[in-house]
């Protein structure tokens, strides 16, 4: 007979709290989160591994060991503060064909070369936000921080240090039905890149990507020590229901840019990316006996890229002769949700999903082109039951189904070096193949006698299945304290 | 929730003109590239093929239609290496009609004034 | 009313799906108009006739080609030849064959291969236009080849004294080396500092002048015939036997070095170059990453005369750390351009930055090794590519003239 699952517990777990993720962006939204405090520290070993790499420029997989201590603490019914602090290590396997940290966020704009390798990482965070309520306006701050060191021990050796400071202040009114929220987040980005050779012997080039295949290969070769400035700004705006009955609204708007600067040339500045992204998340949703929801979630993101026409040096200082915007994407994401369960006895829910997602990627002159579109549905499901008066099961299934709709790469082969085709080759049979993947994950709690300790142990794994005959596996273990 | 709306779209308004990049996409200029034939002949007839090749990408476009030892080819702004090879038949100052071959070439031309950019190279006779 | 503002996100989405999904994407236009391409004939050439032509289009993305055999044809306009059914694209063109055709009443024949890149054919833009220019092989003396790179011991130590230069006459009469010297630029190709003054275009700055002694007539070299000049003329397989043998060469290079430990080797029954002046107060050898440009030059007048009157005074500018520096020249003499016969720059593809010597002499650049200091080019050199019939290539453009990395001959 199973017991009620802890409620603490379901209030900070239940899939239904995915939701008002968005709405927490803005921290005065985040400080009326949960009225319950949870606190949890843990140590984590994820392994992931891919037949063949999905994406060369992110390898094959990973392993990462990291130690981690998260809460949310309720100091009154007025007031809430909640952190976050983490160490990571571990290391990337087979890495190819990118030189730097956090490729998604600056590709294509990154230094690369032909063989790469392992590369072992580092990273620590911190987080922390802090709200309060005056009467009906809700106040709240938050800052988050991200420091990365990815490094390589063997030729070709890359170092790349990272370090990421957010800061958010977000504002809500309270009126009888709904919390209007606004939230303005600032954001400011540091990269630093060297890759450095020990054997004379084998010294090869170091190529400045500057999109699809294209290379700025006056500036490619030795010029290894490069640096990224760049940061942006966010802004969030929410329409909440206070009783958590009703439409529901979060939309999202931001613009970053990213430049990549050479240090060794007096810092001159090659190329610099800006992206823009505007997300709207809308529905209904309705709790009472029953949860049920619906809500559509679309994201845009534009990214240009502007390259620098430069010219001759006069004693080491470079004129630009032109700034042209020679690279473009455009990224559209939407998808339509449903979400249906109860938190009666034990706390359960289903989650189906239909989406659509493409992707136009292209560059000027000589013109390279790369799209895909797919669509995609997922169907999973959570349940949170309680094993005993002091133990809680939760476990969660989840199967996704992407089809590739259309596809098309378009490259000036007898421009572009032929091991750049083949790399272009090789990650487009990925983007425009179909996959299956299944996730499943399995966590159990138990409170300590007479405490507010817990234990609890929770092992993940996933499998994706792709067309291309190639499969990805992960898992990972976590163990720790809740409290 | 009447005076929430025109807030909502106020501040959207003002982050999407704030924000927005402007993208620069003046790509591409005529490029002109002149031939300085020395004073001392009088040109009858030249040909020639003029080739630009871009300093960054290391590509390289070619013309061939040359009209008063002067080229005209739309390039990619920014900055090349310029080659010229061609034949020139002239009449010397005491009116000896010769044919040679010419040369011209710069390791490095910028072409990125808008709407033309023009260059001017001296052209080297050979030796025949 | 949360109905209506519920459909009316559901029909916002639905347009903005749509709208973005509908890039479409058009398969390859057509050009509807034959696109034709026009081949100009050189100017001081009459009575032309084509022959055994191929022209090809190739499509620069998809590499799909269009080849038009014998398909060249003499209209008003000169010669053309057509294509039909050419999609819109980039292109690079290429056209070959032979020609006959009589200059100054002396009739000749000739093959032509011409190239343009990256040329865009479209709807509003079918025409292309081929200059051919049959450079006829320049008669006289060439550097055939430079074996700079040295080799390694088997201990896998440099060895740069067996280093050679092989000098061929590519003309049909008889010449004579006399006087004929071999030249170092004082500049290197992976250095453009600004020069002040800049001579460059019509005096070589030189570091190293060796010259051929003889009355004028004492050095005869056939039609076809080749001298070879090598740093050290001995056997060097004695102290490294990865090397050669060079006791044939012709005339070898022999300095009196300052420093009593490296004393250089002569070989009695080889001619000394005669040295007029070398940057180096010990033993001279070639810049074995191929980072400097050589030459041929007739000299005039004496040693004396020249040393006394060609030194070059000047500066340049170097820059280390983002700092300028204004250094002075040394050790640089001034051989005037008219004297050069021959002459071939040098480099590295990672670190070419300029051409030392001027485009009439050679445009382009040849190699061995591809990077800073590329541990592959050892016993390498580069060798200027015979025609069918045996003649050097010379185009003064040594990146079509010469075979870099290639096997040294003489091994």
């Amino acid at each position: 007979m199973a017991a009620t699952p802890d409620s603490v517990y379901t209030e900070h777990h239940s899939v239904w709290n995915c939701l008002s993720r968005d709405a927490w962006k803005n921290p005065a939204l985040h400080g009326a989160a949960f009225c319950t405090d949870y606190s949890q520290l843990a140590i984590d070993v994820d392994y992931k591994n891919q037949t063949d790499a999905f994406v060369l420029q992110k390898g094959i997989g990973h392993t990462k060991y990291q130690v981690e201590a998260d809460t949310y603490l309720r100091l009154s019914d007025r007031t809430a503060v909640w952190g976050k602090a983490s160490y990571l290590t571990g290391h990337n396997r087979n890495i190819k064909w990118n030189s730097v940290s956090d490729y998604e966020t600056i590709e294509p704009y990154i230094l690369a070369d032909t063989l790469g390798g392992r590369t072992e990482t580092e990273r620590y965070v911190f987080e922390g936000g802090y709200a309060t309520r005056l009467n009906k306006l809700l106040l709240g701050g938050e800052m988050m921080f991200r420091a990365e060191h990815e490094y390589r021990t063997t030729d070709p050796r890359m170092r790349a240090i990272v370090s990421d400071l957010t800061l958010r202040a977000g504002a809500a009114y309270q009126t009888s039905r709904y919390n209007w929220g606004a939230a303005f987040e600032a954001n400011i980005y540091k990269q630093t890149d060297n890759v450095t050779f020990f054997r004379e012997t084998g010294v090869i080039p170091e190529f400045q990507l500057t999109g699809l295949g294209a290379i700025y290969v006056r500036f490619s070769g030795e010029v290894n020590n490069l640096y990224f400035n760049g940061g942006g700004t966010q802004l969030y705006l929410n329409a909440s229901p206070v009783n958590g009955n009703g439409l529901f609204g979060n939309i999202t708007l931001g613009q970053h840019r990213y430049e990549r600067i050479a240090a060794s040339l007096n810092s001159l500045p090659l190329t610099k990316l800006y992206r823009h992204e505007a997300r709207l998340q809308a529905g209904l949703k309705h709790r009472s006996l029953h949860h049920a929801a619906i809500y559509v979630d679309a994201n845009y993101t534009r990214r240009l890229g502007d390259e620098n026409m430069v010219g001759s040096s006069q004693s080491n200082s470079y004129p630009i002769l032109a700034t042209l915007t020679m690279y473009k994407n455009d990224i559209l994401d939407a998808s339509i949700n449903a979400l249906y369960g109860s938190s009666q006895q034990a706390c359960w829910h289903v989650m189906l999903k239909a989406g659509y997602q493409q992707n136009n990627e292209k560059y000027v002159e000589p013109e390279r082109k790369m799209s895909y579109s797919r669509i995609y549905g997922m169907l999973g499901g959570q349940l949170i039951t309680g094993l005993s008066h002091r133990s809680t099961l939760t476990c969660s299934l989840n199967a996704t189904y992407i089809k590739n709709a259309d596809s098309e790469l378009s490259i000036p082969v007898l421009n572009t070096e032929t091991a750049v085709v083949e790399m272009l080759n090789h990650n487009f049979r990925y983007l425009k193949a179909d996959y299956t993947k299944l996730d499943a994950s399995v966590r159990a709690d138990h409170t300590l006698a007479d405490s507010r300790y817990g234990i609890f142990a929770e092992l993940r794994g996933s499998a994706v299945f792709c067309s291309a005959s190639d499969q990805e596996q992960h898992i990972s273990l976590k163990i720790g304290m809740t409290f | 929730m009447k005076r929430i709306i025109p807030l909502i779209a106020l501040l959207i308004g003002a982050f999407a003109i704030t924000s927005c990049h402007k993208e620069q996409t003046d790509y591409y200029t005529t490029a002109q590239l002149s031939l300085v034939v020395p004073d001392t002949i009088n040109v009858r007839q030249i040909q020639g093929t003029l080739t630009l090749q871009s300093l960054n990408t290391t590509l390289s476009k070619s013309t061939s239609n040359i009209s008063n030892c002067s080229f005209s080819m739309q390039v990619l702004r920014g900055a090349y290496k310029v080659d010229v090879v061609g034949m020139i038949q002239y009449t010397t100052a005491n009116g000896k009609l010769q044919t040679r071959h010419y040369r011209a070439h710069s390791d490095y031309t910028p072409f990125a004034d808008m709407p033309l950019s023009s260059a001017s190279l001296p052209i080297i006779l050979l030796d025949e | 009313m949360k109905k209506n503002l519920f459909g009316g996100l559901m029909m916002l989405l639905t347009m903005g799906i749509t709208l973005s999904a509908c890039s479409s994407d058009d398969g390859p236009v057509i050009i509807n108009e034959p696109v034709s391409v026009s081949i100009e004939m050189p100017l001081n050439l009459e009575n032309v006739v084509v022959s055994n032509d191929v022209t090809t289009l190739v499509d620069v993305k998809t590499g799909e080609t269009h080849v038009a055999a014998n398909a060249i044809k003499k209209t008003a306009d000169g010669f053309v030849v057509e294509f039909n059914d050419v999609a819109e694209g980039t292109y690079n063109l290429t056209s070959q064959g032979d020609l006959t055709f009589t200059v100054d009443g002396v009739a000749g024949k000739s093959s032509f291969e011409t190239t343009q890149e990256n040329v865009i054919l479209s709807r509003q833009a079918n025409t292309a236009k081929l200059t051919v220019n049959t450079f006829a092989a320049k008669g006289g003396f060439v550097i055939s080849e430079i074996f700079f790179t040295g080799t390694t011991t088997p201990e896998g130590k440099q060895y740069s004294n067996d280093q050679y230069i092989i000098i061929t006459n590519n003309s049909d009469v008889t010449l004579y080396a006399d006087s004929l010297a071999f030249v170092e630029s004082s500049f290197l190709t992976v250095n453009n500092y600004e020069y002040v003054p800049d001579i460059s275009r019509d005096t070589m700055a030189v570091d190293a002048v060796y010259m051929i002694p003889g009355d004028g007539m004492s050095v005869a070299v056939e039609p076809g015939k080749s001298i070879t000049l090598a740093v050290n003329a001995i056997d060097h397989r004695e102290g490294n036997a990865n090397s050669l043998d060079l006791r044939d060469a012709d005339f070898e290079f022999f300095d009196v070095s300052s420093n009593p430990k490296y004393n250089d080797v002569d070989n009695e029954n080889v001619p000394n170059l005669d040295k007029w002046f070398c940057y180096t107060a010990t033993l001279y050898t070639m810049h074995n990453r191929g980072f400097k440009s050589y030459a041929i030059a007739k000299m005039h007048g004496t040693k004396e005369e020249f040393l006394e009157k060609n030194v070059y005074v000047g500066n340049y500018v170097m820059t280390v750390a983002g700092d300028a520096y204004e250094m002075k020249v040394n050790n640089t003499y001034k051989v005037p351009m008219s004297w050069v016969v021959d002459g071939v720059n040098l480099s590295v593809e990672e670190e070419w930055q300029w051409n030392v010597l001027p485009a009439n002499i050679d445009s382009g650049w040849t190699f061995c090794g591809k990077t800073l200091n590329d541990k592959t080019r050892y016993k390498k050199a580069v060798i200027r590519k015979q025609d069918a019939d045996g003649k050097y290539v010379d185009t003064n453009n040594s990146t079509n003239d010469f075979t870099p990395e290639a096997v040294p001959s003489l091994f």
